[in-house]
């Protein structure tokens, strides 16, 4: 009995390394499996309404001026947004939401192509990327920072590279 | 008597001689009473609240006469030349200074500052400017005359064109534009704020963004001597574009030449002048037929702009020239 105790316990001192190697890709696929990679969007008009984290994705649902909800999106590999006609006409906005662990600036353009922008940071400087039809004529950008990465602005141009307008999110 | 008894006895009696020789002993401090200090004089505490007042009173004084947008530093003191009108279409790139550079139009390498915008891929400006004041510039195609009176010398090849001079008592400014035209390049070097290394860093730090309130803000005010009205400063950021400001409500997209006047900006009679750099008085014809003169007083970090301030409402206005 005391030589099948010792073997079951060697056998669990064995298992220990695959455990930890399992819950360790667990836990990593946990933190990243919402593809921020990809589509890293944060959203800013009006007022955050909220922040919701659902079916494995985390987004940001906020209002329009007129107290509705006018665009939810979540950051992952598909997104899901709607706008509401107030926003359709309201042009372009930019913000900074935060949950979830997650801090997220985003910005929406009134454009019918996607546009380039460049986003400058405290660790990114003047980093391109483009923008995300979200409809026939509206473009959503965002990027999620890493820790400690303080948002300092962004460059939106037009095809041509031509600069359309800037917008600092220093002191926000 | 018992053998513990007798080594109990013994242990006692050593016990009792220790403790003899130790009371013998004289004490190891020796205290002595203090008389309490006597009452603080009520007169001494008059005294220190009266100097204490009289500090406190010539501080404020002093925060409250003194003149409140001085330039913090003389034109030798701003080595670092910051566009402040780029044509349509154009974003910053980036900004530095401390390197080696070389600047066009001038020989051999500096420690200068750098400030680059580009339009896409097809056109781009880098304004260069280093603290060396021997240098002159190398003969280039032909030369301008910029509005602060400096001679500039001109240069281009199948697709750049640089502008290079030596500002008089501050740095030697090189402006290299590519897809642009000379005139542009012109209109570039006639609007350069001229600042220190300090306020370049300012400037320069978060990439050039600034929060809403730093980029409203009249940076590098300063008025016409003997008056209180009309500030004139810089505001904006490198990102957003600078504009030069006067108080809070008008601005000048660009330095132009132009001779002209403005009403103070605070409502009261009175004419702000304005003129290119080289004009050293302004001559402001009444409508009875009676000249103001009044002396060009310049921004010392906007020396292509001549400005002053008058107490008058209207008149004729010209701008004279030092050879005038």
């Amino acid at each position: 009995m005391t030589h099948w105790l010792r073997r079951w316990w060697r056998f669990l001192l064995a298992c220990v390394p695959l455990v930890a190697a399992i819950v360790f890709v667990w836990a990593e696929a946990g933190s990243s499996g919402t593809a921020h990679d990809d589509f890293n969007v944060p959203v800013l008009f009006g007022e955050v309404h909220d922040t919701v984290f659902a079916d494995g994705v985390w987004g940001v649902e906020y209002d329009t001026l007129d107290g509705h909800p006018s665009l939810r999106f979540r950051v992952g590999d598909t997104a899901t947004q709607w706008l509401s006609a107030e926003y359709a006409q309201s042009g372009a906005g930019s913000g900074l939401v935060e949950g979830d662990g997650h801090r997220i600036v985003w910005g929406l353009i009134g454009a019918t192509d996607t546009v380039t922008v460049r986003w400058w940071s405290s660790a990114q400087r003047g980093v391109e990327y483009t923008s995300v039809p979200v409809t026939d004529s509206t473009q959503l950008i965002a990027f999620e920072l890493a820790p400690g990465e303080n948002p300092w602005g962004v460059q939106v141009f037009d095809s041509d590279g031509k600069l359309l307008f800037v917008t600092s999110y220093v002191g926000r | 008597m018992t053998e513990l008894e007798a080594r109990l006895r013994a242990t006692y009696r050593a016990v009792a001689e220790q403790t003899l020789v130790a009371a013998e002993h004289p004490p190891l401090h020796v205290v002595r009473p203090v008389p309490l200090p006597e009452r603080v004089s009520r007169y001494r505490v008059v005294i220190g609240l009266s100097v204490a007042a009289c500090l406190l009173a010539a501080l404020v004084v002093t925060l409250v006469t003194r003149h409140p947008d001085a330039p913090s530093s003389g034109p030798s003191h701003r080595t670092v030349a910051v566009p402040i009108f780029v044509p349509e279409g154009f974003a910053f790139k980036e900004a530095g200074s401390g390197a080696s550079i070389g600047l066009w139009g001038f020989n051999g390498s500096f420690e200068g500052s750098l400030v680059e915008y580009v339009k896409g891929g097809t056109a781009g400006l880098v304004v260069a400017s280093a603290a060396d004041t021997g240098p002159r510039p190398a003969a280039g195609q032909h030369t301008v005359t910029l509005l602060s009176g400096a001679r500039a010398s001109v240069t281009s090849d199948t697709s750049d064109t640089w502008i290079a001079w030596s500002q008089p008592d501050g740095p030697i400014v090189s402006v290299r534009g590519w897809g642009l035209t000379e005139a542009d390049l012109i209109d570039i070097a006639n609007n350069l704020w001229y600042v220190t290394p300090a306020m370049f860093e300012r400037l320069t730090a978060h990439g050039g963004f600034m929060s809403p309130a730093d980029s409203n803000r009249l940076r590098d005010g300063w008025r016409a001597a003997g008056t209180q009205h009309s500030a004139i400063g810089v505001r904006g950021s490198l990102q957003t574009g600078l504009s030069i400001a006067l108080d809070s409500n008008w601005g000048l997209d660009s330095v132009t030449g132009d001779c002209r006047a403005t009403n103070w900006s605070d409502g009261t009679p009175g004419l702000v002048l304005l003129g290119p750099g080289t004009t050293s008085e302004f001559a402001l014809t009444m409508s009875d037929g009676s000249v103001v003169r009044v002396p060009a007083d310049p921004h010392p970090g906007l020396p292509t702009l001549a400005i002053t301030t008058v107490r008058a409402t209207g008149g004729t206005l010209e701008c004279l020239d030092g050879g005038s």
